[in-house]
């Protein structure tokens, strides 16, 4: 038994949120590898929301899709996620929320746990019940539980602790009445987890920001960017960030290019409604040379949409935002190590190169959580990226490469002129034929060492690459899952992380492929496109998951086999 | 000597393409008096515009500038003063840039309060984009867009920005030099979002409102105690003639003092130093 899924599902307001906290923590605290996602509606009460828990021996990063236990309290989960409820689910909850006409199954469990909770006193702790019963399944004592949850609940008191360490050791005795010689889970404790952190993508993205010397975030409301904002208002004071809810997505963009000029380095987090909303400034900042870093969090369009869920489709949104022509840069971050990174690297290249920056994230990922080493969080070497402007200080100055030295105002005795419009050397506004033409150029130009330092996508497998299965982002852990489940030696993973421009050297490992499969999030393959149209490729087949629900490990499985297969036949 | 350290030598700021006679021209003049006098320097000023004729501002002095969109100015001096608060930040927009495009930010920022100076070229005409109505045309103003004239309700800037308990409001005719740079200066001394609104003639696309007009139908203030509400309001909704001078002033908490960025520290944030390891002393700690 390598690992086990646990989903736990219930209405929101429920407090799923809490079992997911204690469960990461204390398992993890315990010794054990862990993954966890979530999937939510847009709604403050009621509705459906679950929480996909695995645990294993070693590292994992997926989302699978067959549940092994079903926690319950709601009526409305077995229905929901009936699709992932297989014949070997045991189903955990009181009768009336796991008994149903429809789905009609024998692996049923009754425990009375509102009732518990009334017994223990606050009918709060049945999240702690929940986490318990999980927790004995998994036979993991309770060796860590008061570390946890002085961590969780530290701030209210010994009386509520000792609650709920009452509440999770009731679960905990049920869980483990549960196990047999059919049903158990026993996984190997990992000694040394005490170098690896637990978090979030939500965290990573904001840390590796801060690591990399992100001290402004403007903001305003809109899943799923809104964690990352949170994190930044959390912890204004730790770090002294300077973090504002603005009027509206277009105030926020452009304070934080304000904030660019001025010599900050600001972050925007939004998603598709809100970000086209800023594209003018996108553009602003293309021809004023200002950079900006923005955090794209993706949901699935058009218009609101899923507001909750995931989708890759907006690539495209970013790829062309902003009229007019200027360099611009998108990366597409996969794991947690990688968005951690990936947001530090948004900050280099931006101050570097005067541009905007995208982290191209998604509500997946955001929500994803794992384990991670602390030693493989990573940031680029800090990079200011600014002079001491003299008297003789010209903004835009042409140069070699495109880049002129960027001043900030106070920084030396020089003054300097930024300009939407077109202009000299200066900054100051000229229709001159001859500048007008060389100022494109300028800009544009900075593409060309974009180019020659864009990272390299990645190869996973095989190196012969026959046989490429092209994916990017948040996708990157299913599938590589998939392929290594398929346990076939003749798959080769193309993973991007920069999404543009893209690496040169991809054509090197494209040039070499008999069937390229393309994995994307989104009804067009918009990434895909994009190589075709930049390389001259054929793409044999597409995977794509397009219902804001995302891919899980069995059906990129499902999807590689079945094309494999199609194509053995017709030979 | 006046009028000298504002005076720029760039190339690009020599021709300078407002229309002889435009009202531009005065509060540019006034503008770099005002900032001499109060001790400004190039160095420590940043000129944060919008788009229009009143836009084009930056080029026109030796100072840090920022030329930006239209309506956007405010936010994005907002961004600065709260990058920098060390800077004298002032915004320059015409009534289309701040009363119509950027009307959600002229509210906002009021509400917001940083320390920026606000000036407002009104000359109630669209000129750059050639003589449509603005949001502060008058009714029966007829142009080339509005040839029946114009028949929606002009924006009351004074009142709306009162009605709002802005900081700092007044407003001011450039004809009148002397006055203008006064009122100009208070409002540049003053600590929080300052506004004035200033009526400067457009002479090619505005044939009402010229510099007779505004001379016969404004009047200075007089014995106006700026701290009542209720009377700045009163005297901003009179418009025969049109009161000048400061209306209201209120000291409110500062946006850029308030913000957790400048609880522990005071330094501007690009001379603050990145630490890598405090972010992972606190994962570490925290996870």
């Amino acid at each position: 038994m390598s690992d086990v899924v646990f989903v736990i599902g219930g209405e929101a307001g429920q407090g799923l949120n809490v079992v997911e906290t204690i469960l990461v923590k204390f398992l993890k605290a315990s010794g054990l590898y862990i993954y966890s996602s979530k999937e939510y509606m847009s709604v403050v009460r009621g509705g459906v929301n679950t929480v996909t828990i695995r645990v294993s021996d070693h590292k994992i990063t997926a989302l699978k899709n067959d549940i092994d236990v079903l926690l319950s309290i709601s009526k409305a989960v077995v229905p929901w996620v009936s699709s992932r409820i297989k014949d070997h689910t045991l189903i955990i909850g009181e009768g009336l929320h796991i008994k149903n006409e429809v789905v009609k199954k024998d692996n049923l469990k009754e425990i009375e746990l509102t009732t518990i909770a009334k017994d223990i006193g606050d009918k709060r702790v049945l999240n702690t019940i929940i986490a318990g019963v999980l927790s004995g399944i998994l036979n993991t004592g309770d060796e860590q539980l008061k570390e946890v949850l002085l961590a969780v609940f530290g701030n209210k008191g010994k009386e509520v602790i000792d609650l709920n360490i009452k509440a999770f050791k009731k679960g905990y005795t049920f869980g483990y009445s549960l196990r047999s010689n059919n049903f158990r889970y026993d996984f190997q404790k990992s000694k040394d987890l005490s170098n690896s952190v637990i978090m979030s993508g939500a965290d990573a993205i904001s840390l590796g920001s801060i690591a990399a010397g992100c001290n402004y975030l403007s903001f305003y409301p809109m899943s799923p960017a809104t964690e990352v904002a949170l994190f930044f208002a959390r912890q204004a004071n730790n770090f002294d960030l300077v973090v504002e809810q603005f009027e509206d997505e277009i105030s926020v963009i452009n304070s934080a290019i304000g904030s660019w000029y001025a010599g900050g380095r600001a972050m925007v987090t939004t998603s598709g409604g809100g970000f086209d909303l800023m594209e003018e400034a996108i553009s602003l900042s293309g021809m004023a040379e200002i950079p900006i870093v923005v955090h794209l969090a993706q949901r699935p369009g058009p218009s609101t949409g899923l507001p909750t869920r995931t989708m890759q489709s907006d690539f495209n949104l970013a790829l062309y935002a902003g009229h007019g022509e200027f360099p611009r840069v998108i990366l597409g971050p996969g794991t947690l190590e990688d968005a951690y990174y990936l947001s530090g690297l948004a900050f280099d290249l931006a101050a570097r190169y005067q541009i905007p920056v995208f982290i191209l994230t998604d509500q997946y990922l955001l929500d994803t959580y794992y384990v991670t080493e602390v030693s493989a969080l990573k940031s680029p070497e800090y990079y200011a990226g600014v002079v001491e402007m003299d008297n003789n200080y010209m903004r835009y100055k042409f140069t070699e490469n495109g880049v002129s030295p960027r001043g900030v105002p106070g920084y030396g005795n020089g003054i300097m002129i930024c300009n939407g419009n077109e202009h000299d050397e200066f900054g100051d506004t000229t229709e001159d034929e001859g500048l007008s033409g060389k100022m494109q150029e300028k800009r544009n130009k900075k593409l060309d060492g974009l180019k020659d330092i864009a990272l390299e996508p990645k190869l996973i497998g095989s190196s012969d690459c026959k046989t490429i299965i092209i994916c990017w982002g948040s996708t990157l852990p299913v599938v590589q899952e998939a392929v290594s489940t398929l346990n076939r030696n003749d798959l080769s993973i193309l993973f991007f992380n920069q999404l543009f421009p893209v690496s040169l050297k991809s054509q090197d490992y494209l040039d070499k492929a008999e069937i390229i499969i393309d994995i994307e999030h989104n009804y067009t393959g918009q990434f895909g496109n994009l190589l075709i149209q930049e390389f001259g490729i054929r793409i044999d087949k597409k995977i794509l998951k397009y219902n804001g629900r995302e891919l899980t490990v069995e059906e990129v499985m499902d999807g590689i086999n079945n094309f494999l297969l199609e194509k053995q036949n017709e030979k | 000597m006046k009028n000298k350290i504002f005076q720029p030598d760039r190339p690009g700021s020599k021709n300078i393409s407002w229309c002889p006679g435009c009202g531009d021209f005065g509060i540019r003049a006034v503008l770099m008096e005002v900032m001499e006098d109060m001790g400004f320097t190039p160095s420590n000023s940043a000129i944060i515009s919008g788009i229009g004729q009143a836009g084009k501002m930056p080029h026109y002095i030796n100072a840090n500038g920022f030329h930006t969109l239209h309506g956007r100015a405010i936010p994005i001096a907002v961004g600065v003063k709260a990058s920098n608060p060390e800077l004298n930040v002032i915004v320059v927009g015409g009534d289309g840039d701040m009363y119509s495009e950027g009307m959600e930010h002229f509210v906002h920022g009021i509400r917001r309060n940083a320390n920026v100076t606000v000036f407002i070229h009104n000359n109630q005409v669209y000129a750059l984009t050639k003589g449509q109505a603005s949001p502060t045309s008058m009714i029966g103003m007829k142009t080339a867009m509005q040839p029946s004239g114009v028949f929606e309700e002009p924006i009351n800037p004074i009142a709306l920005a009162i009605s709002l308990d802005a900081s700092f409001v007044a407003r001011t005719f450039i004809g009148h030099k002397k006055e203008t740079k006064e009122i100009m200066a208070q409002a540049l001394e003053h600590k929080g979002f300052s506004m004035v609104d200033i009526f400067q003639p457009c002479v090619t696309f505005n044939k009402i409102n010229t510099y007779e007009w505004y001379k016969n139908k404004t009047s200075f203030l007089i014995d106006h105690d700026p701290c009542s509400k209720t009377l700045a309001f009163e005297r901003a909704l009179e418009t025969d003639p049109y009161n000048l001078g400061v209306f209201y002033k209120k000291d409110k908490p500062i946006f850029e003092e308030m913000l957790e960025g400048y609880q522990n520290t005071k330094v501007p944030l690009f001379k603050r130093n990145v630490d890598t390891e405090k972010v992972k002393a606190f994962i570490v700690d925290t996870y």
